[in-house]
Protein backbone atom coordinates (compact mmCIF):
# COMPACT_ATOMS: atom_id res chain seq x y z
CA UNK A 1 0.00 0.00 0.00
CA UNK A 2 1.45 3.25 -0.98
CA UNK A 3 1.69 6.34 1.16
CA UNK A 4 -0.42 8.20 -1.34
CA UNK A 5 -3.35 5.79 -0.88
CA UNK A 6 -3.36 6.41 2.84
CA UNK A 7 -3.56 10.13 2.28
CA UNK A 8 -6.56 9.72 -0.01
CA UNK A 9 -8.34 7.57 2.57
CA UNK A 10 -7.84 10.19 5.25
CA UNK A 11 -9.49 12.74 3.07
CA UNK A 12 -12.48 10.52 2.56
CA UNK A 13 -12.90 10.14 6.33
CA UNK A 14 -13.05 13.90 6.75
CA UNK A 15 -16.15 14.09 4.60
CA UNK A 16 -19.57 13.44 5.91
CA UNK A 17 -23.00 14.79 6.65
CA UNK A 18 -24.83 16.29 3.76
CA UNK A 19 -21.76 16.21 1.53
CA UNK A 20 -21.30 12.51 1.99
CA UNK A 21 -22.65 11.51 -1.40
CA UNK A 22 -20.67 13.89 -3.60
CA UNK A 23 -17.67 13.32 -1.40
CA UNK A 24 -18.02 9.58 -1.72
CA UNK A 25 -18.44 9.86 -5.44
CA UNK A 26 -15.37 12.03 -5.74
CA UNK A 27 -13.25 9.79 -3.58
CA UNK A 28 -14.46 6.79 -5.49
CA UNK A 29 -13.30 8.34 -8.74
CA UNK A 30 -10.02 9.47 -7.25
CA UNK A 31 -9.49 6.17 -5.55
CA UNK A 32 -10.11 4.34 -8.77
CA UNK A 33 -7.46 6.34 -10.52
CA UNK A 34 -5.05 5.87 -7.68
CA UNK A 35 -5.83 2.20 -7.36
CA UNK A 36 -5.09 1.74 -11.01
CA UNK A 37 -1.74 3.36 -10.47
CA UNK A 38 -1.07 1.35 -7.34
CA UNK A 39 -1.82 -1.97 -9.01
CA UNK A 40 0.17 -1.24 -12.12
CA UNK A 41 3.55 -2.81 -12.30
CA UNK A 42 6.12 -0.38 -13.52
CA UNK A 43 9.26 -1.84 -14.92
CA UNK A 44 12.11 0.12 -16.28
CA UNK A 45 14.90 -1.23 -18.34
CA UNK A 46 17.96 0.21 -19.89
CA UNK A 47 19.63 -1.05 -22.97
CA UNK A 48 23.25 -0.10 -22.91
CA UNK A 49 25.70 -0.50 -25.69
CA UNK A 50 29.09 -1.48 -24.35
CA UNK A 51 32.09 -0.78 -26.52
CA UNK A 52 34.78 -3.39 -26.67
CA UNK A 53 38.13 -2.33 -28.01
CA UNK A 54 40.80 -4.80 -28.97
CA UNK A 55 44.32 -3.50 -29.48
CA UNK A 56 46.90 -5.50 -31.39
CA UNK A 57 50.36 -5.00 -32.75
CA UNK A 58 50.78 -5.05 -36.49
CA UNK A 59 51.97 -8.62 -36.07
CA UNK A 60 48.59 -9.58 -34.66
CA UNK A 61 49.90 -10.09 -31.14
CA UNK A 62 47.58 -8.63 -28.50
CA UNK A 63 48.49 -5.28 -26.97
CA UNK A 64 48.18 -6.76 -23.50
CA UNK A 65 48.15 -4.89 -20.19
CA UNK A 66 48.39 -1.53 -21.92
CA UNK A 67 47.21 1.72 -20.39
CA UNK A 68 43.79 2.78 -21.61
CA UNK A 69 42.35 6.27 -21.38
CA UNK A 70 38.80 7.02 -22.49
CA UNK A 71 37.77 10.56 -23.44
CA UNK A 72 34.18 11.72 -23.77
CA UNK A 73 33.42 14.11 -26.63
CA UNK A 74 34.60 17.67 -26.20
CA UNK A 75 36.68 17.01 -23.13
CA UNK A 76 40.40 16.72 -22.62
CA UNK A 77 39.90 15.23 -19.20
CA UNK A 78 39.90 11.43 -19.04
CA UNK A 79 36.41 10.00 -18.61
CA UNK A 80 37.76 6.61 -17.62
CA UNK A 81 41.07 4.81 -17.27
CA UNK A 82 42.02 1.16 -17.23
CA UNK A 83 44.20 -1.48 -18.82
CA UNK A 84 43.70 -3.97 -21.57
CA UNK A 85 43.45 -7.63 -20.62
CA UNK A 86 45.76 -10.36 -21.81
CA UNK A 87 43.98 -10.36 -25.14
CA UNK A 88 44.38 -6.63 -25.57
CA UNK A 89 40.69 -6.09 -24.90
CA UNK A 90 39.12 -3.23 -22.96
CA UNK A 91 35.39 -2.76 -22.58
CA UNK A 92 33.46 0.27 -21.40
CA UNK A 93 29.96 1.66 -21.63
CA UNK A 94 29.85 5.23 -22.90
CA UNK A 95 27.38 7.68 -21.44
CA UNK A 96 25.07 8.27 -24.39
CA UNK A 97 23.88 11.51 -22.92
CA UNK A 98 27.17 12.66 -24.40
CA UNK A 99 26.77 11.82 -28.06
CA UNK A 100 29.66 12.40 -30.39
CA UNK A 101 33.04 10.88 -30.96
CA UNK A 102 34.44 9.05 -27.97
CA UNK A 103 38.12 8.36 -28.02
CA UNK A 104 40.01 5.43 -26.56
CA UNK A 105 43.76 5.82 -26.27
CA UNK A 106 45.90 2.75 -25.69
CA UNK A 107 49.59 3.07 -24.83
CA UNK A 108 52.42 0.90 -23.62
CA UNK A 109 56.19 1.11 -23.80
CA UNK A 110 56.41 3.67 -26.56
CA UNK A 111 53.63 2.19 -28.64
CA UNK A 112 50.18 3.60 -28.87
CA UNK A 113 47.12 4.32 -30.89
CA UNK A 114 43.69 5.87 -30.59
CA UNK A 115 40.29 4.60 -31.65
CA UNK A 116 37.55 7.10 -32.44
CA UNK A 117 34.13 5.69 -31.69
CA UNK A 118 30.94 7.48 -32.75
CA UNK A 119 28.23 7.30 -30.10
CA UNK A 120 24.75 8.55 -30.91
CA UNK A 121 22.06 9.51 -28.44
CA UNK A 122 19.96 6.58 -29.61
CA UNK A 123 22.31 3.86 -28.49
CA UNK A 124 20.93 3.86 -24.96
CA UNK A 125 17.43 4.74 -23.93
CA UNK A 126 15.65 4.54 -20.66
CA UNK A 127 12.39 2.92 -21.61
CA UNK A 128 9.44 1.97 -19.48
CA UNK A 129 7.12 -0.97 -19.57
CA UNK A 130 3.86 -0.14 -17.82
CA UNK A 131 1.59 -2.79 -16.37
CA UNK A 132 -1.63 -1.37 -17.83
CA UNK A 133 -1.97 1.73 -15.69
CA UNK A 134 -1.46 4.19 -18.48
CA UNK A 135 -4.49 5.62 -20.29
CA UNK A 136 -4.93 6.34 -23.92
CA UNK A 137 -6.41 9.70 -24.93
CA UNK A 138 -9.68 7.92 -25.80
CA UNK A 139 -9.85 6.34 -22.36
CA UNK A 140 -9.19 9.68 -20.70
CA UNK A 141 -11.93 11.29 -22.78
CA UNK A 142 -14.49 8.65 -21.80
CA UNK A 143 -13.51 9.00 -18.16
CA UNK A 144 -13.87 12.78 -18.26
CA UNK A 145 -17.26 12.52 -19.97
CA UNK A 146 -18.39 10.01 -17.35
CA UNK A 147 -17.32 12.28 -14.53
CA UNK A 148 -19.07 15.30 -16.04
CA UNK A 149 -22.20 13.30 -16.67
CA UNK A 150 -22.07 12.06 -13.08
CA UNK A 151 -21.77 15.61 -11.84
CA UNK A 152 -24.70 16.76 -13.92
CA UNK A 153 -26.81 13.85 -12.68
CA UNK A 154 -25.86 14.59 -9.09
CA UNK A 155 -26.71 18.25 -9.53
CA UNK A 156 -30.05 17.38 -11.04
CA UNK A 157 -30.68 15.04 -8.13
CA UNK A 158 -30.19 17.82 -5.60
CA UNK A 159 -31.96 20.44 -7.67
CA UNK A 160 -35.05 18.40 -8.37
CA UNK A 161 -38.27 19.93 -7.24
CA UNK A 162 -39.93 18.05 -4.53
CA UNK A 163 -43.33 16.85 -5.46
CA UNK B 1 -29.73 26.31 -3.46
CA UNK B 2 -26.65 28.53 -3.51
CA UNK B 3 -24.76 26.24 -1.21
CA UNK B 4 -25.68 23.29 -3.38
CA UNK B 5 -24.33 25.01 -6.46
CA UNK B 6 -21.07 25.90 -4.70
CA UNK B 7 -20.84 22.35 -3.52
CA UNK B 8 -21.38 21.07 -7.05
CA UNK B 9 -18.74 23.38 -8.51
CA UNK B 10 -16.30 22.44 -5.78
CA UNK B 11 -16.84 18.78 -6.46
CA UNK B 12 -16.28 19.24 -10.20
CA UNK B 13 -13.13 21.22 -9.50
CA UNK B 14 -11.84 18.53 -7.16
CA UNK B 15 -12.53 15.90 -9.80
CA UNK B 16 -10.67 17.89 -12.43
CA UNK B 17 -7.71 18.42 -10.10
CA UNK B 18 -7.64 14.72 -9.33
CA UNK B 19 -7.41 13.83 -12.98
CA UNK B 20 -4.77 16.44 -13.60
CA UNK B 21 -2.69 15.27 -10.69
CA UNK B 22 -2.79 11.66 -11.77
CA UNK B 23 -1.29 12.42 -15.16
CA UNK B 24 2.30 13.13 -14.08
CA UNK B 25 2.39 9.81 -12.29
CA UNK B 26 2.16 8.01 -15.57
CA UNK B 27 5.73 6.92 -16.35
CA UNK B 28 7.22 8.40 -19.46
CA UNK B 29 10.09 7.10 -21.50
CA UNK B 30 13.08 9.33 -20.93
CA UNK B 31 14.60 10.58 -24.12
CA UNK B 32 18.27 11.44 -23.74
CA UNK B 33 19.11 14.99 -24.52
CA UNK B 34 21.22 15.71 -27.54
CA UNK B 35 24.43 17.53 -26.89
CA UNK B 36 25.19 20.43 -29.17
CA UNK B 37 27.85 19.52 -31.72
CA UNK B 38 31.28 20.95 -31.41
CA UNK B 39 31.41 23.96 -33.66
CA UNK B 40 34.24 25.99 -34.97
CA UNK B 41 34.42 29.25 -33.15
CA UNK B 42 35.25 32.41 -34.99
CA UNK B 43 37.53 33.34 -32.14
CA UNK B 44 41.20 32.57 -32.54
CA UNK B 45 44.13 31.34 -30.59
CA UNK B 46 47.71 30.32 -31.31
CA UNK B 47 48.82 26.91 -32.42
CA UNK B 48 52.41 26.10 -31.49
CA UNK B 49 54.03 23.46 -33.66
CA UNK B 50 56.99 21.58 -32.24
CA UNK B 51 59.28 18.84 -33.46
CA UNK B 52 60.49 16.13 -31.09
CA UNK B 53 63.18 13.50 -31.43
CA UNK B 54 62.30 12.27 -27.95
CA UNK B 55 64.80 11.06 -25.36
CA UNK B 56 66.41 8.80 -27.95
CA UNK B 57 67.88 11.91 -29.55
CA UNK B 58 68.34 14.09 -26.46
CA UNK B 59 69.82 11.43 -24.20
CA UNK B 60 71.07 8.77 -26.59
CA UNK B 61 70.26 5.09 -26.54
CA UNK B 62 71.70 1.68 -27.28
CA UNK B 63 70.87 0.13 -30.61
CA UNK B 64 69.56 -3.39 -30.95
CA UNK B 65 73.07 -4.54 -31.84
CA UNK B 66 74.74 -2.97 -28.82
CA UNK B 67 76.03 0.35 -30.13
CA UNK B 68 75.62 3.23 -27.69
CA UNK B 69 74.46 6.10 -29.85
CA UNK B 70 74.54 9.78 -28.99
CA UNK B 71 73.59 12.64 -31.24
CA UNK B 72 75.25 16.02 -31.77
CA UNK B 73 72.73 17.16 -34.36
CA UNK B 74 69.63 15.76 -35.93
CA UNK B 75 68.52 18.12 -38.66
CA UNK B 76 65.12 17.81 -40.19
CA UNK B 77 63.49 20.24 -42.56
CA UNK B 78 59.76 20.68 -42.20
CA UNK B 79 57.62 22.42 -44.77
CA UNK B 80 53.90 22.81 -45.44
CA UNK B 81 53.24 22.02 -41.82
CA UNK B 82 49.46 21.95 -41.60
CA UNK B 83 47.16 21.38 -38.66
CA UNK B 84 43.63 20.18 -39.30
CA UNK B 85 40.31 19.89 -37.59
CA UNK B 86 38.89 16.73 -39.10
CA UNK B 87 35.51 15.06 -38.77
CA UNK B 88 35.42 12.15 -38.54
CA UNK B 89 38.81 12.16 -36.86
CA UNK B 90 41.47 11.22 -39.36
CA UNK B 91 42.95 7.76 -38.93
CA UNK B 92 46.29 7.42 -40.68
CA UNK B 93 46.44 3.67 -40.23
CA UNK B 94 43.02 3.19 -41.78
CA UNK B 95 44.25 5.30 -44.70
CA UNK B 96 40.89 7.03 -44.71
CA UNK B 97 40.16 10.28 -46.46
CA UNK B 98 41.16 13.45 -44.62
CA UNK B 99 37.84 15.27 -44.13
CA UNK B 100 38.82 18.76 -43.15
CA UNK B 101 36.63 21.26 -41.30
CA UNK B 102 39.39 23.74 -40.69
CA UNK B 103 43.09 23.95 -41.42
CA UNK B 104 46.00 26.27 -40.83
CA UNK B 105 49.58 26.10 -42.09
CA UNK B 106 52.98 27.48 -41.27
CA UNK B 107 54.21 29.77 -44.02
CA UNK B 108 57.87 28.95 -44.29
CA UNK B 109 59.95 25.76 -44.38
CA UNK B 110 62.05 25.41 -41.28
CA UNK B 111 65.15 23.34 -40.60
CA UNK B 112 65.41 22.39 -36.95
CA UNK B 113 67.92 20.45 -34.88
CA UNK B 114 66.11 17.86 -32.81
CA UNK B 115 69.23 17.41 -30.66
CA UNK B 116 69.37 21.07 -29.65
CA UNK B 117 69.62 21.70 -25.94
CA UNK B 118 70.52 19.35 -23.14
CA UNK B 119 69.15 15.95 -22.21
CA UNK B 120 66.05 17.50 -20.68
CA UNK B 121 65.36 20.06 -23.40
CA UNK B 122 61.83 20.73 -24.54
CA UNK B 123 60.78 19.71 -28.04
CA UNK B 124 62.05 22.15 -30.64
CA UNK B 125 59.85 24.99 -31.79
CA UNK B 126 59.02 24.86 -35.49
CA UNK B 127 56.61 27.78 -35.63
CA UNK B 128 53.43 29.37 -34.40
CA UNK B 129 50.29 30.20 -36.30
CA UNK B 130 47.09 32.04 -35.46
CA UNK B 131 44.19 29.66 -35.84
CA UNK B 132 40.45 29.45 -35.22
CA UNK B 133 39.59 27.80 -31.93
CA UNK B 134 38.72 24.14 -32.11
CA UNK B 135 40.14 20.70 -31.84
CA UNK B 136 43.10 20.08 -34.14
CA UNK B 137 43.25 16.32 -34.47
CA UNK B 138 45.46 15.87 -37.49
CA UNK B 139 48.83 17.15 -38.62
CA UNK B 140 50.80 16.83 -41.83
CA UNK B 141 54.18 18.00 -42.96
CA UNK B 142 56.64 17.61 -45.77
CA UNK B 143 60.35 17.01 -45.43
CA UNK B 144 62.06 18.58 -48.41
CA UNK B 145 65.79 18.95 -48.78
CA UNK B 146 67.22 21.83 -46.82
CA UNK B 147 68.44 24.68 -48.99
CA UNK B 148 70.77 26.28 -46.49
CA UNK B 149 72.82 25.45 -43.43
CA UNK B 150 74.62 22.34 -42.26
CA UNK B 151 72.04 20.02 -43.76
CA UNK B 152 71.92 21.77 -47.12
CA UNK B 153 70.76 19.30 -49.75
CA UNK B 154 69.30 16.80 -47.28
CA UNK B 155 65.87 16.29 -45.82
CA UNK B 156 67.33 14.50 -42.80
CA UNK B 157 70.82 14.48 -41.40
CA UNK B 158 72.04 12.62 -38.32
CA UNK B 159 75.35 13.56 -36.74
CA UNK B 160 76.65 11.72 -33.70
CA UNK B 161 78.89 9.10 -32.21
CA UNK B 162 78.40 5.36 -31.82
CA UNK B 163 80.38 3.45 -29.23
CA UNK B 164 80.75 -0.26 -28.67
CA UNK B 165 83.43 -2.36 -26.98
CA UNK B 166 85.87 0.53 -26.70
CA UNK B 167 85.42 1.51 -30.35
CA UNK B 168 84.02 4.94 -30.95
CA UNK B 169 82.75 5.88 -34.38
CA UNK B 170 81.68 9.38 -35.29
CA UNK B 171 78.97 9.16 -37.89
CA UNK B 172 77.07 11.31 -40.36
CA UNK B 173 74.03 9.86 -42.07
CA UNK B 174 72.59 12.03 -44.82
CA UNK B 175 69.18 11.34 -46.35
CA UNK B 176 68.19 13.17 -49.48
CA UNK B 177 64.98 11.24 -49.94
CA UNK B 178 62.16 13.75 -49.59
CA UNK B 179 59.46 12.56 -47.24
CA UNK B 180 56.00 13.61 -46.14
CA UNK B 181 53.75 12.51 -43.29
CA UNK B 182 50.04 12.76 -42.72
CA UNK B 183 48.99 11.96 -39.19
CA UNK B 184 45.95 11.86 -36.98
CA UNK B 185 45.55 12.51 -33.29
CA UNK B 186 48.61 13.02 -31.11
CA UNK B 187 49.02 9.97 -28.87
CA UNK B 188 50.86 10.67 -25.65
CA UNK B 189 50.56 11.18 -21.94
CA UNK B 190 48.52 14.32 -22.48
CA UNK B 191 46.12 15.29 -25.20
CA UNK B 192 47.25 17.98 -27.59
CA UNK B 193 45.53 20.17 -30.13
CA UNK B 194 42.55 21.62 -28.26
CA UNK B 195 42.75 25.34 -29.00
CA UNK B 196 40.59 27.76 -27.03
CA UNK B 197 39.99 31.31 -28.10
CA UNK B 198 42.72 33.60 -26.85
CA UNK B 199 44.79 30.66 -25.68
CA UNK B 200 47.66 28.50 -26.96
CA UNK B 201 47.72 24.83 -27.86
CA UNK B 202 50.56 22.76 -29.19
CA UNK B 203 50.95 19.99 -31.71
CA UNK B 204 54.00 17.85 -32.25
CA UNK B 205 55.77 16.22 -35.14
CA UNK B 206 57.60 13.33 -33.51
CA UNK B 207 60.46 11.29 -34.92
CA UNK B 208 61.25 7.74 -33.80
CA UNK B 209 64.88 6.96 -34.53
CA UNK B 210 64.69 3.72 -32.63
CA UNK B 211 62.89 2.46 -35.72
CA UNK B 212 66.15 2.94 -37.59
CA UNK B 213 68.62 1.56 -35.09
CA UNK B 214 66.47 -0.65 -32.90
CA UNK B 215 66.41 -0.49 -29.13
CA UNK B 216 68.38 -2.75 -26.80
CA UNK B 217 65.71 -2.24 -24.14
CA UNK B 218 63.16 -3.89 -26.35
CA UNK B 219 63.19 -7.67 -26.88
CA UNK B 220 64.97 -8.83 -30.06
CA UNK B 221 61.75 -10.55 -31.08
CA UNK B 222 59.80 -7.28 -30.98
CA UNK B 223 58.72 -6.06 -34.40
CA UNK B 224 60.58 -2.83 -33.78
CA UNK B 225 63.89 -4.67 -33.58
CA UNK B 226 63.13 -7.20 -36.26
CA UNK B 227 62.45 -4.41 -38.72
CA UNK B 228 65.22 -2.06 -37.60
CA UNK B 229 68.51 -1.83 -39.46
CA UNK B 230 70.66 -1.45 -36.35
CA UNK B 231 73.97 0.38 -36.39
CA UNK B 232 76.35 -2.45 -37.26
CA UNK B 233 75.64 -2.31 -41.03
CA UNK B 234 76.64 1.37 -40.92
CA UNK B 235 79.68 0.67 -38.74
CA UNK B 236 80.82 -1.75 -41.42
CA UNK B 237 81.03 1.19 -43.83
CA UNK B 238 83.42 3.20 -41.67
CA UNK B 239 86.46 4.72 -43.34
CA UNK B 240 89.31 6.29 -41.42
CA UNK B 241 87.46 5.75 -38.16
CA UNK B 242 84.36 7.56 -39.30
CA UNK B 243 81.02 6.73 -40.91
CA UNK B 244 79.94 9.32 -43.46
CA UNK B 245 77.25 8.01 -45.75
CA UNK B 246 74.33 9.17 -47.84
CA UNK B 247 71.54 7.20 -49.45
CA UNK B 248 73.53 6.60 -52.63
CA UNK B 249 76.37 5.14 -50.59
CA UNK B 250 74.01 2.94 -48.66
CA UNK B 251 72.43 1.66 -51.84
CA UNK B 252 75.83 0.85 -53.20
CA UNK B 253 77.39 -0.59 -50.06
CA UNK B 254 74.71 -2.23 -47.97
CA UNK B 255 73.40 -5.67 -48.69
CA UNK B 256 70.20 -5.68 -50.70
CA UNK B 257 68.31 -6.85 -47.64
CA UNK B 258 69.75 -4.14 -45.40
CA UNK B 259 69.09 -1.41 -47.96
CA UNK B 260 65.53 -2.65 -48.33
CA UNK B 261 65.18 -2.42 -44.55
CA UNK B 262 66.58 1.11 -44.58
CA UNK B 263 64.13 2.24 -47.22
CA UNK B 264 61.25 0.60 -45.45
CA UNK B 265 62.12 2.39 -42.21
CA UNK B 266 62.00 5.94 -43.62
CA UNK B 267 58.19 6.07 -43.91
CA UNK B 268 57.87 4.98 -40.28
CA UNK B 269 60.11 7.67 -38.76
CA UNK B 270 57.36 10.30 -38.57
CA UNK B 271 54.83 10.09 -35.74
CA UNK B 272 52.56 12.24 -33.63
CA UNK B 273 53.68 11.17 -30.19
CA UNK B 274 53.18 7.43 -30.39
CA UNK B 275 50.56 7.75 -33.09
CA UNK B 276 51.52 6.47 -36.50
CA UNK B 277 51.41 8.46 -39.71
CA UNK B 278 50.93 7.80 -43.36
CA UNK B 279 53.93 8.59 -45.53
CA UNK B 280 52.77 10.65 -48.50
CA UNK B 281 55.77 11.71 -50.56
CA UNK B 282 57.83 8.58 -51.08
CA UNK B 283 54.63 6.69 -51.70
CA UNK B 284 53.92 8.86 -54.74
CA UNK B 285 57.35 8.29 -56.26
Amino acid sequence: MSKQQIQWRRRWLSLGGRWALPGLLGVAIMGLAERSLAHGVVMQYQTTQAVSVQAKYDSGDPFANAQVTVYAPDSDQPWSKGTTDNNGVFTFTPDDSKPGTWQVKVRSAGHGDVANIPVSSGTQQLATVSGGNGYTPLQKGVMAASVIWGCVGTALFFLRRKA
Amino acid sequence: MKIRLISLLGFMLMTAVTQACSSPQTPQAQIPTTASPAGVSSDQGTLVIRANGEDFVRQGFTSKDGWKITFDNVYVTLAAVTAYQTEPPYDAQADAELKVKQQVSLDQPQTVDLAAGDATAEPVLVGEVTAPAGRYNALSWKMPKATTGEANGYALMLVGTATKGGQSLPFVLKVDEELGYQCGEFVGEQRKGTLKAGDKADLEATFHFDHLFGDAKTPPTDDLNKQALGFQPLANLAKDGKVDVDVATLKQSLSAEDFRKFQAILPSLGHVGEGHCKETTLAKN
